[in-house]
Formats: C-alpha cells, structure tokens, sequence
C-alpha cells in the first residue's frame, strides 16, 4: 500500500525538544481501500520564470478528480540557497519551496481551474523540480 | 540559530516498479541560511461543520498585519494531522477565511484530509488589499462530531 510519513524534529526551536512522526496510508476518499494510480517520479528543468502546469485538474464529474483522493508530492531540487519554486492552485499561491524544501499535501481538484503549477523564482537558470501524484478516479487523456 | 529538519518519506508501489522518495530539510527563513525560529503547535477539537480560521495569515511574522508586500516575504511552514480515528471523517483545507460573524471566504481549495492523514506545505500567508485576511489556512469538517486537528506553524 502507498504510504507517506514526515517526521518534524528541532532539539532547540523551543525549550523542549519537539519531534513529531506520522505515517499514513494513502487511502481513496471515504475508503480504506489504498490509491491506485501514480504518475511515478518526475523531473523536470524549469529555465523560464513562467508558471509551469504539472497537473491538470480533472473536475468535470466526480468519476474523475472531483474530490477524489489525491496527494502530491514537489521538491525544488535545486542546490542554489536563493532559488525558489512557487507554488499555486488555481491562482492562489501555496507558498515558496527553497532549495532542496518539499511539500506533500492532498489535492481535491474541485475548483474549475484548479491546476498545479510551478513557477521559478528567475529565468535563466537551470532549476530542477521533482514531483509525484497518487490518486484515485479516471483521466480524460 | 535553531535547527529545525523536515523529512519525508515516501512508499508508492501502485505501479509494478515501486517508487520510493525520501527527502530531508532544514527549515531556513527565505532565501537564507538561518533557521526559523519561531513555531506555534496546537490541538484542537472540532465539533461543527463550520468552516474555521486554523492559522490567520496575520499570526505569520512578516507579515505585519498588512499587505501583499510584507506578506510576499513571509515563508512559513504549515503542518496538520486529522487525528480522527473515524476513516470517513475529513476536514477540508482551504485558503480563505473563517464564516464566522461575516461570510465564508474560499479562495481556494487545498484538498481533504481524512483520518489519519497529514499535509506539510509551504505558506505564504498572503494577505490582499481588497479582501484583508482571506489567506487564512481553513479547515471545514466533515461531520459536527468530535473531530481532533493538530497543527504546527514553523516560521
């Protein structure tokens, strides 16, 4: 089954140590029947600052991505401190992942553009970006 | 400078080929080499279907209780677990801004997590001039029972 876990660790973010460790299951919506689709790792080269579309939502019924189960996995791969990726669905910006920052965070596909994309921080520079799907429902293509 | 280490690891063997990813940060402020350092974790007990503010995009620092500027520069990271044992029970995470006494705000949809399930993004805690306050990290619940949220703000 495909599953995912984090663990959060600082000995001196606070005067306690924290460290947090979680593993879940990738489950379809509503189930405890595991994901059965993946677009496997992928890596690309971003060398534009133009917004990059990864994933295309699939929101015209529920037999698709319509609140479906999905999870999404993008590291900036870069090395370079400064460089960074941002993050949007739709148009709303997630967040910046910096050089060598990940994320993992369901995807519900609900609204009607709800695509995810890339955006380099600067053009001209070879920045690479690894990412992954897990789902559930059907694709049109 | 405290340090603060993220990783992940990941199991996919829904292909024939199975894939696994691990990956491992330190949590720096934007664009430097210095740790974050400052953090708020919480957990908290939902029992309405109500969309609520888990983290206002005005609790980020950077962020200074304004606009698009000051927010541009806040990087944060935003960690929450459905501690529900209940397989059907989700919460769905949005940006945008709790119903409360005024109208519920979604600029976005994230995506649902279930019982058991825990996401791990960037965040920028945007905050827009026309529509203060709506990059509030939300969360609506499935169902008005007892539902356990934990979160934890890295900034």
């Amino acid at each position: 089954m495909p599953t995912a876990s984090i663990t959060l660790t600082s000995a001196d973010i606070a005067g306690d140590p924290v460290n947090v460790s979680k593993t879940s299951t990738c489950y379809k919506a509503d189930s405890t029947t595991p994901l059965d689709q993946t677009n496997g790792l992928q890596r690309l080269i971003l060398t534009t600052a133009a917004a990059k579309e990864i994933y295309t939502a699939e929101n015209a019924a529920a037999s698709l991505g319509l609140n479906k189960a999905a999870k999404i996995f993008i590291r900036n791969a870069s090395t370079v401190t400064t460089e960074y990726i941002t993050v949007t669905i739709n148009a709303t910006v997630i967040g910046k992942l910096y050089a060598g920052q990940w994320l993992f965070m369901p995807w519900s596909q609900n609204d009607t553009a709800a695509d995810i994309k890339v955006t380099a921080s600067k053009a001209g520079v070879n920045m690479p970006v690894e990412h992954m799907l897990m789902h559930e429902g059907y694709f049109n293509a | 400078m405290p340090t603060t280490t993220a990783t992940v690891s990941i199991t996919n063997d829904i292909a024939s080929v199975p894939v696994s990813v691990s990956a491992s940060f330190n949590l720096l402020k934007a664009g430097s080499t210095e740790g974050m350092d400052e953090m708020t974790s919480k957990r908290k007990v939902f029992k309405s279907t109500d969309q609520v503010d888990l983290i206002t995009a005005l609790e980020a620092p950077g962020v200074a209780g304004t606009l698009d500027a000051a927010a541009d520069s806040s990087h944060n990271f935003v960690y929450i677990f459905n501690a529900s044992t209940v397989s059907t029970d989700y919460i769905t995470v949005t940006q945008g801004h709790a119903a409360g006494s005024s109208t519920e705000v979604i600029v976005e949809q994230i995506g649902r997590l279930y019982a058991g399930d825990w996401m791990f993004i960037p965040w920028n805690s945007q905050v827009t001039a026309d529509a203060a306050d709506v990059g509030d990290i939300c969360v609506k619940p499935s169902t008005a029972n007892e539902m356990p949220i934990e979160y934890v703000l890295i900034s």
